[in-house]
């Protein structure tokens, strides 16, 4: 079997089978440029994900490993309207991986998956992100996802005046 | 957050519903950047009467926000419900929630059609509000429609959308029937904007004139439609997109408890003689059905319509009321939605003095069209009008809604403008 070797920001390696390997669309460029620029075709080809820490880069291959026979997915399918596989539904075993996860691992995840061009985990990621922000009020998402208001003066109860015709009867 | 890149904010806001983006627009500058140059979401406006198109097939909306679903098969609905918060998913995981039945816009026809009736044998009886968008291509008939109907025993309001006149009139007069809504017991609203013949509304009439209580109508045929809404003895909110009838001056609607008259873009049948309408002449029908009860007056018209010809000569045109009837009936209107484009012409004022007791006055820019100075002029205007001085006592509010006002939210929300009445 043929293997690939990733290694995290932080220096760690993971050996995943290049099958497996090539399901992220940014590994799979690798491979295929290493294996253009190599002359022995049984070389390993060894990818440095700079922008990715080990933590990180495990649970994306998790994933991948998980949906290794799930069909492949353009990364582009569906971005007309918006809405992904995620739409579609996600699998308990999905909803088990998210579970534990806090906000922050979620965000680093997010954009590994963008990063890495995998767009089934980028879009139940999103879709998690999203349902954290369904149903709270500004502040609290401000707080949920430690944001803080940049409207100047009463620029935001300008903002809110503004809007309120959208909710009246 | 902050320091993801646009265009995963993007993907996350797009599985946001509406509702929530007029919110997150509001939690900081970057979020609202990012929305701002968003395609807007899939959304009917009913002022403008344009229908954005939607993949989503079926749609379900709570009340703690909406979750578009594409119903590939009921499997997946069911595990769509599982993910419903057990309390929604025990008792009535569609509580409060909008059942979306979109054949026109949809990809997948065959896939909806298979799945619709053992979905409605499920879980029917849960929805309550039901939008059904007419123009599908699927060979319907009759059966197909009280497929859709069955076990909904709590339906409560029915919508049927679409874009073109004869879409709906043809498809309510070969596939609406009393059997239709006969397991509705709860069925108060009605909705038609696309236009429904006369014989289907007395055919309604005759089943649900004591149930229905708003009753919207799209582009309406001359005749008949006064003996038709005589027959709706509860009804209290009644709207007209793309009206083309002047029967309301008659005043027979006077024993009708109406509180809410909607009149949008009213404009003529050319080819009618007896329906020459013109900017007056809209007027004076509209402000004459304004009758006592009713209290709202939303009258979006367009100028382009005035006719050139008559423009203060009423000979011909069946206004039975008198100039002082007229302004008795407009006495308990205290809101009215008039277009933009009104203020500035003499017609705009003498609208307002009819209204005694005018308490908002609500200017909406229909066409989208104004740029920010103008609408900025608007409003100087109407402060600086004499004639403004002269309105009753009672005016409290004008709203303006444009598109154009507000540089944050120009390109995604129509914005309001309010301005107390100034000090004397």
């Amino acid at each position: 079997m043929a293997l690939v070797r990733v290694i995290s920001s932080d220096g760690a390696a993971f050996l995943v089978s290049q099958r497996l390997a090539k399901r992220s669309g940014k590994l799979k460029t690798e491979i295929e440029t290493f294996r253009k620029s190599s002359d022995n075709s049984e070389a390993q080809p060894e990818i440095r994900i700079v922008t990715i820490r080990a933590e990180i880069l495990r649970l994306v291959l998790q994933w991948l490993q998980q949906h290794q026979n799930d069909p492949v997915l353009p990364a582009n399918q569906n971005e007309q309207d918006g809405r992904g596989d995620a739409e579609m539904g996600q699998s308990q075993w999905d909803r088990d991986f998210l579970a534990p996860m806090d906000l922050g691992i979620v965000m680093e995840l997010i954009l590994a998956a963008n990063h890495l061009e995998v767009k089934g985990l980028l879009d139940i990621t999103c879709k998690l992100v999203e349902s954290k922000i369904t149903g709270r009020t500004v502040d609290e998402i401000r707080t949920a996802f430690k944001l803080k208001s940049d409207f100047k003066g009463n620029e935001e109860e300008q903002t809110r005046l503004e809007n309120r015709w959208c909710v009246e009867n | 957050m902050e320091s993801l890149p646009t265009e995963i904010l993007e993907r996350i806001f797009s599985f946001l519903p509406q509702d929530y983006l007029d919110s997150c627009i509001q939690v900081c500058d970057h979020w609202a950047d990012v929305i701002e140059n968003m395609p807007k979401k899939t959304m009917w406006n009913p002022w403008f009467g344009k229908q954005v198109t939607a993949d989503a097939m079926l749609t379900f909306r709570n009340t703690s926000g909406s979750r578009f679903e594409k119903a590939d098969d009921i499997a997946e609905m069911r595990n769509r419900i599982s993910m419903f918060p057990p309390s929604e998913r025990t008792k009535n995981p569609f509580k409060n929630q909008t059942l979306i039945i979109n054949m026109k816009n949809g990809n997948d026809y065959s896939a909806l059609h298979h799945v619709l009736p053992s979905f409605i044998e499920e879980f029917g009886h849960y929805v309550h509000h039901l939008l059904y968008y007419i123009r599908d291509p699927i060979p319907q008939s009759k059966e197909n429609l009280n497929v859709v109907f069955k076990n909904m025993s709590n339906l409560r309001s029915v919508k049927f959308y679409s874009s073109e006149w004869n879409d709906v009139n043809d498809w309510a007069k070969k596939r609406i029937d009393a059997s239709s809504f006969s397991t509705m017991q709860h069925f108060l609203e009605l909705e038609f904007l696309g236009g429904v013949s006369v014989k289907f509304l007395e055919t309604l009439a005759e089943v649900y004139g004591q149930q229905i209580q708003s009753l919207t109508l799209g582009p309406y045929p001359c005749g008949g439609l006064v003996e038709a809404l005589e027959k709706f003895h509860n009804l209290k909110h009644f709207k007209a997109f793309e009206l083309c009838n002047v029967e309301f001056h008659t005043g027979r609607f006077k024993h009708l408890p109406i509180r809410h008259v909607s009149i949008n873009r009213v404009k003529p049948f050319n080819d009618n003689p007896l329906v020459k309408i013109d900017f007056i002449g809209v007027l004076q029908v509209v402000t004459s059905f304004c009758i006592t009860r009713t209290q709202k007056l939303t009258l979006l018209c367009k100028l382009k319509h005035r006719c050139q010809d008559c423009s203060c000569d009423f000979d011909g045109y069946p206004y039975p009321e008198s100039e002082s009837n007229l302004s008795h009936s407009s006495a308990s209107v205290r809101e009215v939605t008039i277009p933009l484009s009104w203020v500035g012409t003499h017609e705009f004022w003498e609208l307002l003095l009819n209204f005694w007791n005018l308490e908002k006055l609500i200017l909406f820019d229909m066409e989208d069209k104004f740029q920010n100075k103008v609408v900025d002029d608007y409003a100087l205007q109407i402060l600086c009008e004499p004639m403004w001085f002269r309105l009753s006592g009672s005016l409290e509010t004008i709203s303006i809604r444009s598109r154009k006002f507000n540089k944050k939210f120009k390109k995604n929300f129509p914005t309001v403008f309010i301005c107390s009445r100034p000090q004397q």
